[in-house]
């Protein structure tokens, strides 16, 4: 048996679906080979993975995913939410930030539509202020890109998703916003935890 | 009005899949609540791209892909944050927010160590071929429809599912590559 026929054989290996006679003669090539050996083990590793079963969704679960990326798209500006420092107005000139006022006892997550020019020639900063009166451990921050823009740094990736601990007070998260075409784009960004949800959608047009 | 059309619109795709993908989620995460923050994620992205997920004729296959994607870029990522701390209040442990503590039995203990290291080794892994191996040895997705997915030959997906596996089994196999937490409790003779 060689490399070809033993890689052919080796996910029924994996999972022991392989008679006794196939098995036995992978494995006299599986025993000569590194590469074939060590993807035994992986394909063992993904076994492993597969058989852990499939985990229904809770009740509702459905409803609220549904319910959640309708309101990250549709909503309608609700500025009332953000707090826009006077230090830094609503576009600066590279800066822009928003704070975002956590909710506490179950008010239904929001949805905010902001604007931020980027340029064709030079990232330009975008600061987000989550702001939050106590310790939030386990929020989760998601960013999708659309459309004709960068993270500088992250070449074309469109998405991007962050496990954090935020501190009481203000925690800053700045992002290098380059374009990469004439049309612009849109970020979304949404914090996650299970006290509390936000969403932003930014406008990101082209200057001129 | 569009919008809620859309929303419907999205609600008829996604439903007939929706299980898979949060059973997929749930294999690929130690919480409930990561593996929903994961199908949320997901279901966000394609409801951002319904025009593309309504042309698609292997939705399923998609939304796993996607699924698959991110996983492991949020697996690296995490690594990497750029959250700095501008402001910060009390810094010390809060004892209600530490993580509940639980006994299991040995057997039960020593699996899911083994699939925390099974998950560690995976964010090594290129995300597009980590993506097309756990579509076909997780999900059980065939060559074929592997290659309507993504274009690629038969046997070029054979052969990078292959390597994949490999470079997963060499990984499992040299525990200091999954980082120093589970460097004490592997067990290199385990898989």
């Amino acid at each position: 048996m060689n490399c070809e026929a033993a890689s052919a054989r080796i996910r029924a290996l994996a999972s022991g679906e392989l008679a006794a006679e196939e098995r036995a003669a992978a494995m006299v090539h599986i025993e000569h080979c590194a590469e074939c050996r060590s993807a035994l083990h992986g394909a063992e590793a993904l076994n492993a993975l597969h058989a852990r079963g499939m985990a229904q969704p809770p009740e509702h679960f459905f409803n609220t995913v549904i319910e959640t990326v309708g309101r990250t798209v549709g909503r309608a500006p609700d500025r009332s939410r953000f707090w826009l420092g006077a230090g830094f107005g609503a576009v600066a000139a590279s800066i822009f930030a928003i704070a975002l006022f956590l909710n506490w006892g179950g008010v239904a997550p929001t949805s905010v539509t902001e604007q931020f020019l980027v340029s064709l020639d030079e990232p330009r900063t975008m600061s987000i202020a989550f702001e939050t009166d106590k310790k939030l451990s386990g929020a989760t921050i998601s960013i999708l890109l659309a459309g004709d823009i960068e993270i500088d740094g992250y070449g074309t990736r469109r998405e991007l998703s962050w496990s954090e601990n935020l501190e009481a007070g203000v925690n800053r998260l700045s992002l290098p916003i380059i374009a990469n075409g004439i049309s612009g784009g849109q970020m979304v960004v949404r914090l996650t935890h299970p006290l509390s949800e936000q969403v932003f959608v930014v406008q990101l047009p082209v200057e001129s | 009005m569009q919008h809620n059309s859309q929303k419907k619109r999205f609600e008829v795709l996604l439903r007939p899949h929706f299980d898979a993908l949060y059973g997929a989620a749930r294999r690929m995460t130690l919480s409930s609540v990561d593996a929903e923050d994961l199908v949320q994620d997901v279901c966000l992205k394609a409801f951002l791209r319904i025009e593309e997920f309504e042309r698609i004729a292997y939705q399923r296959a998609w939304l796993l892909r996607v699924m698959y994607n991110k996983f492991i870029d949020n697996q690296r990522l995490s690594a990497r944050s750029p959250i700095s701390q501008a402001d910060t209040g009390a810094d010390s442990l809060d004892p209600d927010e530490r993580p509940e503590s639980r006994w299991l039995p040995d057997e039960e203990a020593d699996r899911d160590v083994r699939i925390v290291r099974i998950l560690m080794a995976m964010k090594h892994l290129n995300s597009d071929l980590a993506a097309l191996v756990a579509l076909r040895d997780i999900e059980g997705f065939s060559i074929s429809e592997l290659h309507d997915l993504t274009g690629m030959p038969a046997g070029t997906i054979k052969a990078q599912l292959h390597r994949t596996r490999a470079r997963l089994g060499r990984l499992l196999a040299n525990d200091r590559s999954l980082g120093p937490n589970l460097m004490a409790v592997g067990n290199n003779n385990e898989l």
